[in-house]
């Protein structure tokens, strides 16, 4: 096999590992740790330059164990504009050099995920993607009990992880291989008994880190002790990868799908119905998280190239409606997080109650927004691939879920009372990055065949 | 030489022992033992696998395996004691976990 070592296949993994190494150097002296911030956002652009340079060299392998191809590229173009909003959400939140350091190893731990071709370049990444975010984590210092969560989700994740190094040593039993192609070559002869325990205890370690039904306690009782930043990443990030893997898997392997659409309906209508009766805003963010990844998992059902193209859709949608409707309540000083603090906000902040109205009507996917392309684009897949069942759950779902996102905006708009207040004195990086967001996801819902466009680029060149 | 049966058996039940561990034994510190465990329990099937398939590939991943499990342990012992400084109640280690 024909490997190729061409420094520009290598530069997109080099730039974050490089302008990491050199947020810690500044981190050492106090006075520069402001150059923090300044590398992070250029291995950024660095990163997105390499990146988009690639476009002319898709498919290829790299390294032996990497793709390259236009799943790659297109999710490390998603992932890298993430964290480019996840950094300018933390402008003067994060004073020390060696966060922003930490926060570009995250990245390149989430990057290398995106490539990986076989089990173990994944499992490394993986394990890398999550040790450094709980250390990135643990310095957040806002939230109930920061801390107290942050060890909650460690123990979470290690004991995931111990289910997808069990699943990945019987996927390797029952092949021979780490390779997923390999892997996927032996099954569809006969799918033996190791393959079977094997990739369920795989997929038990991903849904760990998915928050999918049964297995999503761990996500509203970390979301509520913690702060804005850490919300927003693991819910957008953190899914974003964990749906990367799954999409990678079941390219190469033979699907469950009875498995996972059941998964999908579980994970659906609990996160719905729990949100329904939620009090406090993080938990009742963290369960419409859970409640997209059902929708998400129901466009991985189709299992085919139209399914994949609507969760990249679904994709774009959710992660940056999500992140600003982050930025917009990381902007308000809450007293104790309750829902009731936002009644009558329209009379205070008549514009933030707008753009939070807008997120919200967005995510409940209400016609002319974005979410309303995006429910559609996923319902059409699971109506073309005979998943009747499921469709009639997802748009139940849907409506339950307007349910709750309305009631949330008519408390803006129709009571008084509430104590939530915008202390102007801070959050402008906050209010411009949101700004941004919004305006793209406004042009992308006037014209959806921008949208289209961008979310076919994904499934154009798959290996 | 030992049929593959056994080596895998005894792994299936050292993991189950970990999961078991994990859910009865609500302290910091056995929770992240019992994970420790977990994972050698897989490292050990990799093993034998690695020896049954006659391929090296399942006994470099225990060696990755191992790396990882020693720097999850190095970043959870430090978050575990910054969690005890930082909680009013200083047996946090060996207490239940609510």
């Amino acid at each position: 096999m024909n490997v190729d070592i061409s420094l520009n296949l290598l530069l997109p993994l080099i730039w974050p590992g490089l302008f990491s190494m050199l947020c810690f150097v500044a981190a050492l002296q106090p006075a520069l740790s402001a150059l923090g911030t300044v590398f992070y956002f250029v291995g950024l652009v660095f990163t997105l330059h390499a990146l988009a340079g690639l476009w002319s060299l898709v498919p290829c392998e790299a390294l032996g164990s990497m793709y390259y191809d236009s799943l790659f590229v297109w999710g490390g173009i998603m992932l890298t504009t993430l964290f480019i909003v996840i950094g300018a959400l933390n402008v003067g939140r994060m004073k020390q050099a060696e966060r922003w350091g930490l926060l570009l190893l995250v990245f390149l731990g989430a990057l290398v995920i995106l490539a990986a071709k076989d089990l173990l370049l994944l499992f490394v990444a993986l394990e890398m993607f999550f040790i450094l975010l709980v250390l990135w984590m643990a310095f957040f210092e806002e939230g109930d009990h920061p801390i107290y969560a942050t060890v909650r989700l460690f123990l979470t994740g290690a004991f995931a992880a111990g289910f997808t190094v069990l699943g990945i040593s019987f996927l390797f039993g029952s092949a021979g291989s780490l390779n997923l192609a390999d892997i996927g070559r032996q099954v569809s002869d006969a799918p033996s008994f190791f393959y079977a325990f094997g990739l369920l205890m795989f997929l038990v370690g991903i849904f760990f880190k998915l928050s999918v039904v049964p297995f999503h306690h761990w996500a509203a009782e970390v979301y509520q002790d913690h702060a804005y930043p850490v919300i927003a990443m693991l819910a957008v990030v953190s899914k974003f990868i964990g749906i990367f893997i799954l999409m990678r898997v079941f390219f190469h392997l033979p699907m469950p799908r009875e498995l996972l659409v059941g998964i999908a309906a579980l994970t659906m209508t609990v996160g719905n119905v729990a949100a329904l009766v939620q009090q406090r805003v993080k938990r009742l963010l963290a369960f419409s998280s859970i409640a997209h990844v059902g929708f998400l998992l129901m466009a991985l059902v189709g299992g085919n190239l139209q399914g994949f193209q609507a969760m990249a859709t679904y994709l774009i949608y959710y992660t940056f409606t999500f992140m600003a409707i982050a930025g917009v309540l990381m902007l308000f000083r809450s007293q104790e997080d309750r829902i009731e603090e936002f009644d009558g906000l329209s009379g205070r902040h008549p514009y933030l109650a707008l753009t939070l109205t807008v997120c919200l009507l967005a995510l409940a996917g209400i016609p002319p927004t974005l979410g309303f392309i995006a429910k559609w684009k996923v319902f059409e897949v699971a109506y073309q691939t005979g998943q009747m069942g499921l469709l009639v759950v997802a748009i139940l779902n849907s409506l339950v879920a307007a349910y709750y996102y309305l009631a949330w905006i008519v408390r803006m708009y129709m009571k008084q009372g509430g104590t939530l207040y915008w202390p102007r004195e801070k959050g402008l990086p906050v209010l411009v990055t949101t700004i941004f967001i919004m305006v793209g996801l406004l042009a992308l819902s006037v014209y959806p065949e921008w949208l289209n466009q961008l979310s076919s680029l994904a499934i154009s060149n798959i290996l | 030489m030992l049929p593959l049966a056994y080596p895998i058996a005894l792994s299936v039940i050292l993991f189950i022992m970990g999961i078991i561990a994990f859910f009865v034994r609500r302290t910091l510190i056995t929770m992240f033992m019992a994970v420790e465990l977990m994972l050698n329990a897989s490292n050990l099937t990799l093993v034998s696998f690695a020896k049954w398939h006659g391929q090296i590939d399942g006994h470099v991943l225990v060696l990755f395996v191992m790396a990882v499990a020693a720097a999850e342990a190095a970043v959870g012992l430090a978050i575990l004691i910054y969690y005890v400084r930082r909680t009013p109640h200083k047996n946090a280690l060996v207490e239940e976990m609510p």
